[in-house]
């Protein structure tokens, strides 16, 4: 037992040990590091969650008119049942004739004039009070139309020879037909952007209806007359110029609508590609459009 | 700022764990396993019995760690006596400076013994634990920790005097 003691003395005087300064420091600054972020997202994570729903809620109630959805069926292009002519509208219900059934805003001259054909019950429609509204995603609406509907000229069961006002700008329209103030249907139409216009010179044809790569004769309507022929130019958004030609003075006619004359021109432009342009008409220039 | 309670251990029971480990590894290198004993401390609170005191829960963990570890590496019950008794304690140079001829007689011996014995007598016999603590880390009782203490005492002593040291001449 005697060698036992003097074993355990020499057990209990073997060296301890312990880490240098420097790894003790090293150490205790990693818990501390890792005791703080604990602590941080305990404040910080509600409040940034907060701040980033308010966000969210505040560009939604900026952005609410864009995002109203509009519940109508889209409109198509449907032939006639009895003649060869194409309407847009829902078949069977609601047709509408119209220039290349199509739309452009703020143009008066494709709703002047439109054919609208009913399809239901006659006596319900005929001689009956309509109004036809329109409302875009941003929630603006607006009365195209109203009067009395008459009876079928072909298979319809009833019709009307109206105008809708211009649209006030491009997108997705809601149409909506009343009759006797109940809703008889309703659909949606994509409404092209405005005519490329300079102070004087609008062209008539839409870009988005031009096709590409070939010769198109363009007509442009002026308000002034004097020249028999102008210089036009094709630009490319920089303003490059990608073609020049001249465009000939062609008719006039009286406005319908002011009483002034009316002038055309027409030439042949070529948009080689879709993109965005801009024309030069008569030293005049156009707005950026896209074809 | 106000140190956090695992600070405070630190600085209380760095010393001992860095000596349990360095004894029971036979490694000086073992910085990473001495923190990783306090971040495993600090994150295991949660299981930390009260009544215990800190020193032997810390080295509970501490040496199951180095088990752990070992285990992980390689299969424990085929490697564990060449890592734990012959290979951990084969004393380097850098050792032999921190240690007197003397004194590496005696960790050549320690190194020799089987785990369970080594054990014993770090914790009891280096670290001068009491029989209660001890029992506690090796999940033993303490009569079973005090036979087990004199056995390896002897063991030890037996391994002294094959290498030829004459205990007690020194």
């Amino acid at each position: 037992m005697e060698n036992y003691k003097e074993l355990q003395n020499r057990l209990k005087n073997l060296p301890k040990y312990s880490l240098e300064n420097e790894q003790k420091e090293k150490f205790l600054y990693t818990l501390r590091s890792k005791q703080n972020p604990r602590k941080k997202p305990v404040f910080l994570t509600p409040i940034l969650t907060i701040i980033g729903i308010c966000s969210i809620l505040f560009i939604l109630f900026l952005t609410q008119e864009n995002y109203y959805k509009l519940s109508a069926q889209q409109g198509t292009v449907f032939t006639l049942p009895d003649r060869n002519q194409e309407v847009l509208g829902v078949e069977g219900k609601i047709g509408i004739l119209v220039f290349n059934e199509q739309f452009v805003a703020e143009d008066g001259r494709r709703g002047a004039k439109l054919m609208l054909y009913f399809w239901g019950d006659e006596h319900a429609l005929v001689d009956k009070n309509f109004r036809v509204e329109a409302e875009n995603t941003k929630r603006v609406k607006v009365k195209l139309t109203e009067g009395v509907l008459s009876s079928g000229l072909y298979s319809e069961d009833a019709h009307t020879l109206t105008s809708f006002i211009p649209f006030p700008s491009e997108g997705v329209w809601q149409l909506s037909f009343y009759v006797e103030d109940v809703l008889f249907e309703s659909f949606t139409v994509n409404v092209f952007p405005p005519f490329p216009k300079s102070e004087h010179y609008t062209m008539v044809d839409s870009p988005r209806e031009i096709p590409i790569g070939e010769a198109y004769e363009v007509y442009l309507q002026s308000t002034i007359g004097d020249k028999e022929i102008i210089e036009v130019k094709l630009l490319d958004k920089k303003g490059n110029e990608v073609e020049n030609t001249i465009f000939k003075q062609e008719s006039s006619v009286i406005d319908g609508g002011g009483g002034g004359t009316i002038y055309y021109y027409t030439g042949k432009l070529t948009w080689k590609n879709h993109g965005t342009w801009k024309l030069l008409i008569d030293g005049e220039e156009t707005g950026l459009f896209e074809n | 700022m106000e140190r956090s309670w695992i600070e405070k251990w630190f600085e209380l029971y760095e010393r001992d764990i860095t000596s349990f480990l360095i004894y029971y590894t036979g490694s000086l290198d073992i910085e990473d396993l001495v923190q990783e004993t306090f971040l495993r401390a600090w994150s295991n609170i949660k299981k930390y019995n009260e009544s215990a005191h800190p020193k032997t829960w810390l080295i509970s963990i501490a040496r199951n760690m180095v088990i752990d570890h070992y285990r992980r590496d390689r299969v424990w019950s085929k490697i564990k006596n060449t890592l734990l008794h012959e290979k951990s304690f084969s004393i380097n140079t850098e050792q032999h400076i921190i240690l007197n001829q003397e004194n590496s007689h005696l960790y050549n011996a320690i190194s020799k013994l089987p785990s369970t014995n080594k054990e014993v007598i770090i914790l009891k016999g280096i670290l001068e634990m009491s029989s209660k603590e001890v029992s506690r880390i090796m999940k033993s009782n303490e009569n079973n920790i005090n036979v087990m203490y004199h056995r390896s005492l002897k063991k030890l002593k037996t391994l002294m005097e094959k290498e030829g040291y004459e205990y007690g001449e020194l």
